[in-house]
């Protein structure tokens, strides 16, 4: 049972990691009052791409041969190369580029604030084809799925018999909460409604599907609204011995709690000046921008906040589909990225990119591509060592080295758990504690990517 | 004399009791007739009774009507008092015989239909459980009307609350929705090209609903919504730089049949000898279904010939085969059955669907998730294996009985248990999901409605109806509620503004409107709200099964009661959004 193994390694670690915390760098004291100055704050963005992002028309080789090859394998899906947006990752000889709906990505790209972090996936150990088709290694259970897929890259937990419920989202916020203290307000928002990124085992996240100071309505000052108001709020404290009424009373009495406090902080906040795309993911990212511009009168030193856009599952006609969904996400990012700066802290925040798996190379006979694995990932914000990629550039070919399969599912050539541990110890956790949020992170020799 | 003088100037009788008794068969019940008069009056009864069912003077101004019936019914009987002292009293009286309890009629109604109406409950509590399954199975159905050219979806959404809400056929009504929720699609993206798409996939569903799953399969295999939405339309099995699109493929063996993994009949994982997880299949079955479901297309309407590519899908009827875009080589399907190259379209369909349709995880799959949908997040293994036996086998060697299989699920013990509060485990129940809440919530007060508005409450819900995010559906059944070890999976669901939106629907219900066409009718708890104790009674059984539990009915009672309630219509208002609005109603158990 690897899942409860690992719940109890963390709590038999998360005394010890808060203790490791206060005694090493991040001594308590000295980040209190560094936060009391306005010194110390993180956040960091999980920006999810639900139906799993083809990350093959993402970036796309751009020098003769390697377009050359990319165009033929794609075939009727393959982007014109006069349209492709040229980027020049600085470690890399060869040219890439960007969709051409990514023009605010290249530009932050070409600018130092963005990374790509290339052919990252769902990945228990370094994994060749031969060990893959001969099954010589663990593989992520239920490969190809959406929702397990999607589970395993918001958990790191990618062996189960039942779904993980933890996600390594809120083992950091669990970290965060050790070493601050918990204060009046989740550290952990999620803005794209419940999910497993978003929940640790200590630290309560606040997830919401709409506007998160929703409260109830139609109370007002009377004799009887007021006594009808108690009553109703007795009730939530009573749960009649069954679990899921508890459960649901529970939920109902954090988010009352917490849209009281969010309101009234965010009455102190100003408007922004940076508009945002009035999309999904676009109004998410002006939230927690906003959330942002109040971290003080929130009390919060760290924050983390997930934010969602959905539809990337293109099986057709996805050249249409995807210009939509990648013109929005660069859209929204860029003003995200903006805001960040409007606020004065665009090296405080970072954000990235997830999503369930990458497509197909090859398409399918609707137009579209087929459920993949390692994908490309972003990530953006002033603290990040940007115009380039890290990671490991799969060899695009059929039935070739990087390939699970013969249509172009590359297998992961860097572990979603060395993405968020990079990421992890950019926060401020420390070294040690990183395998008790990311169970296959000792199967890799490298543990921080470098690209923060 | 003294006696004769007082028998002289005594009272007549008269009778104080009530005019009716109410038993329910098999169940000992007792009623007390009371009567004043001097000297005491002896009480008799003309009619015929129940059988069970005794008529005793007591001899001192009371009768006792009681006894165990065996039959079930109305009898008006005559009840007489006489003294000596004319004239005498006589009433008529009315003996029901119900076949149900209030539990258990209004919690058989929270788990059959859309939520119980004060009627339904006494047609349930008078037909019992298994006569109103009969006539629920045979009421007359629902069907969606076919938009125009013009309409959007919000005409399909509007049809399925007006049904959800008045339509009679309660139970084919639940039923279908919930396995809309298993075979899901989606107006969310742009495949699917035309709203009447989703009105005839509907009416799919609900004829279907209470016929054999293998026709349900077939039949939503060849939907031209399904069609359109997973992509089995027009998925071309040429040979030349061309693939079969995955997509029906993998969702229907994944989402609509059988699962990623081996299960027990229990609806348990099988595992192997170190833990773990057996799948069901592979990415090359994936590939054979891709194959196999290639060469299908729009039908067309009458007059024009169908092509495999057209610009214009067609919804009026199932797709139709196109053999020279049908993939001419071998498909690898389930437990290592092969379909053999260049076989024909038609039949091979036939041979791969029975070859989803004879995997044993397709009982207890299908069997779990409609008893998730209907009864309960957390059902015992027990539970699921008497449910996936009837699956297997109805009684005469039929598989996929689906009227057997929804018999079975509602009729079982472990449904039933909760019709005695004292059996109820704190594992039971389940979260009621939007659109269960916000009908239970408008059939409690009698609701009329077009259903104009109502999916703009639901989509604050996050549960637009054909609107599900993607084909997992609104939420997964397998979700497991965080802090706590069991499954819930509406609690998907169930964030921090949602169960805001679910409260303040309660109010807008309550105190507001819904909708321009949409009525309530409260008078009932009004006229009864001169009286706590009568007007919690009445909110006890339509709202919560009768079985509200004692600290929440003390909490409830304690605050109508204080001297600021004094408008009857205020306090039954108070009283309806104060049992709706919590999470004891919330949670269906």
């Amino acid at each position: 049972m690897p899942r409860v193994s690992r719940r109890s390694f963390l709590r038999t670690t998360c005394c010890t990691a808060a203790g490791g915390v206060a005694a090493a760098s991040l001594s308590r004291f000295g980040l209190m009052n560094a936060y009391a100055q306005g010194t110390d704050y993180k956040a960091l963005v999980c920006v999810f791409l639900f139906g799993g992002n083809d990350a093959n028309n993402m970036i796309v080789p751009y020098d003769t041969g390697g377009y050359g090859n990319y165009a033929q394998l794609r075939a009727g899906l393959a982007l014109k190369q006069s349209v492709l947006l040229p980027i020049q990752p600085k470690s890399q000889s060869l040219p890439y580029s960007f969709h051409p709906k990514f023009g605010f990505m290249q530009s932050l790209f070409n600018g130092g604030q963005l990374a790509a972090v290339v052919n990252t996936g769902n990945l228990p150990q370094p994994t060749t084809r031969d060990q893959y088709l001969n099954s010589k290694v663990k593989i992520p259970v239920n490969l190809f799925s959406h929702l397990d897929q999607q589970q395993q890259m918001q958990s790191d937990v990618l062996d189960y018999t039942s779904l993980p419920n933890v996600g390594w989202g809120g083992l950091v916020a669990d970290q965060i909460e050790a070493a601050y203290g918990s204060g009046g307000f989740p550290i952990m928002v999620s803005l794209a409604g419940i999910n497993v990124f978003a929940q640790g085992l200590v630290a309560k996240p606040l997830q919401s599907g709409g506007d998160p100071t929703q409260s109830v309505t139609g109370f007002t000052g009377s004799a009887v609204d007021q006594a009808r108001l108690s009553a109703f709020q007795s009730l939530l404290t009573l749960n009649e011995g069954l679990t899921l009424v508890q459960a649901a009373s529970s939920t109902t009495s954090n988010a009352y709690q917490n849209a009281a406090t969010l309101a009234a902080a965010l009455a102190q906040g100003s408007t922004l000046k940076t508009k945002f795309p009035k999309s999904q993911l676009g109004g998410q990212l002006q939230e927690v921008a906003r959330i942002i511009q109040v971290r003080a009168a929130l009390g919060l030193p760290r924050q983390i906040f997930f934010v969602s856009s959905g539809g990337f599952d293109t099986h057709s006609s996805q050249i249409t589909s995807q210009d939509r969904l990648l013109l929005d996400l660069s859209q929204s990012m860029n003003a995200f990225y903006a805001a960040t700066v409007e606020l004065g802290i665009p090296q405080e925040v970072t954000t990235f990119t997830l999503s369930d798996f990458s497509r197909t190379m090859q398409p399918d006979s609707t137009s579209g591509t087929d459920h993949a694995w390692g994908s490309h990932h972003l990530v953006m914000g002033g603290a990040v060592a940007g115009g380039d990629f890290y990671g490991t550039w799969p060899t695009l070919a059929l039935g070739g080295p990087d390939d699970a399969t013969n249509q172009g599912r590359w297998i992961p050539t860097t572990s979603v758990d060395q993405y968020g541990a990079t990421l992890a110890q950019w926060f401020g956790v420390p070294v040690a504690d990183l395998p008790s949020i990311f169970p296959n992170l000792t199967n890799f020799s490298n543990q921080n990517l470098g690209f923060i | 004399m003294l006696g004769s003088a007082a028998k002289a100037q005594g009272t007549a009788p008269a009778i104080t009791s009530g005019s009716n008794a109410i038993f329910v068969v098999s169940t000992v019940g007792t009623f007390t007739v009371t009567t004043t008069g001097s000297p005491t009056a002896s009480i008799s009864e003309t009619g015929a009774l129940p059988n069970g069912v005794t008529f005793q003077d007591n001899g001192d101004g009371t009768a006792t009507l009681g006894g165990t019936a065996t039959v079930g019914g109305v009898f008006g009987i005559t009840v007489a008092a006489s003294n000596g002292v004319a004239p005498d009293a006589s009433q008529s009286f009315t003996v029901t015989v119900n076949q149900a309890t209030v539990p258990a009629a209004a919690r058989f109604l929270e788990q059959s239909s859309w939520g119980p109406t004060p009627a339904t409950i006494v047609q349930v509590q008078q037909a019992g459980l298994s006569s109103y399954l009969q006539q629920q199975f045979s009421a007359p159905v629902s069907t969606y009307n076919t938009p125009g050219p013009t309409d959007k979806l919000g005409f399909v959404q509007n049809q399925f609350f007006v049904n959800a809400t008045q339509g009679q056929d309660q139970l084919r009504q639940r039923v279908s929705f919930a396995l809309s929720e298993i075979m899901v699609i989606s107006g969310v993206g742009t495949n699917i090209k035309g709203t009447a798409a989703f009105s005839l996939y509907m009416n799919m569903l609900q004829n279907d609903a209470f016929g054999n799953f293998f026709k349900l399969l077939n039949d939503v295999t060849l939907s031209p919504a399904m069609g359109s939405y997973l992509n089995m339309a027009e998925n071309n099995g040429c040979a030349v730089k061309c693939r079969p699109n995955e997509n029906y493929g993998r969702e229907v063996l994944q989402l609509f049949s059988i699962g990623l993994y081996q299960l027990n009949l229990d609806g348990t994982p099988v595992l192997d000898q170190s833990g773990k997880l057996i799948p069901t299949y592979g990415q090359d079955t994936i590939a054979g279904f891709g194959q196999l479901f290639t060469g299908w297309a729009y039908a067309a309407p009458v007059g024009i010939t169908p092509q495999f590519f057209t610009p214009k899908p067609y919804y009026g009827g199932p797709m139709i085969p196109f053999q020279k875009h049908y993939s001419a080589g071998s498909k690898l399907l389930l437990n290592g059955t092969t379909i053999a190259a260049k076989g024909n379209i038609q039949s091979d369909l036939t041979l791969g669907l029975q070859n989803i349709f004879t995997h044993p995880n397709v009982a207890p799959f299908i069997s779990q998730q409609l008893i998730e949908k209907l009864v309960t997040s957390n059902p015992s293994p027990g539970y699921v294996t008497r449910v996936a036996q009837v699956f297997m086998d109805d009684g005469n060697r039929v598989a996929g009985n689906m009227e057997a299989v929804v018999s079975a699920i509602l009729l079982d013990a472990e449904a039933r248990r909760g019709d005695d509060p004292s059996q109820v485990l704190p594992s039971d129940g389940h979260l009621r999901e939007p659109l269960l809440h916000m009908m239970a919530a408008l059939r409690a007060v009698n609701a009329t409605t077009d259903g104009v508005n109502l999916s703009s409450y639901a989509s604050s819900m996050n549960q637009a109806p054909f609107l599900s995010p993607s084909v997992f559906n609104f939420y997964p059944p397998n979700y497991q509620v965080q802090g706590t070890a069991l499954l819930g999976p509406e609690f998907k669901i169930l964030n921090a503004n949602t169960t805001m939106t679910r409260i303040n629907f309660i109010n807008d219900v309550i105190y507001g409107t819904v909708g321009p066409n949409t009525k309530t009718d409260i008078s009932a708890y009004v006229g009864a709200a001169g009286n706590v104790t009568n007007l919690l009674a009445m909110v006890n059984t339509n709202i919560m099964h009768g079985e509200m539990p004692s600290d929440m009915y003390n909490t409830i009672f304690n605050t109508l009661s204080s001297p600021a309630f004094t408008d009857p219509t205020v306090t039954a208002q108070a009283a309806l959004y104060l049992a709706m609005s919590s999470s004891q109603f919330q949670m269906e158990h």
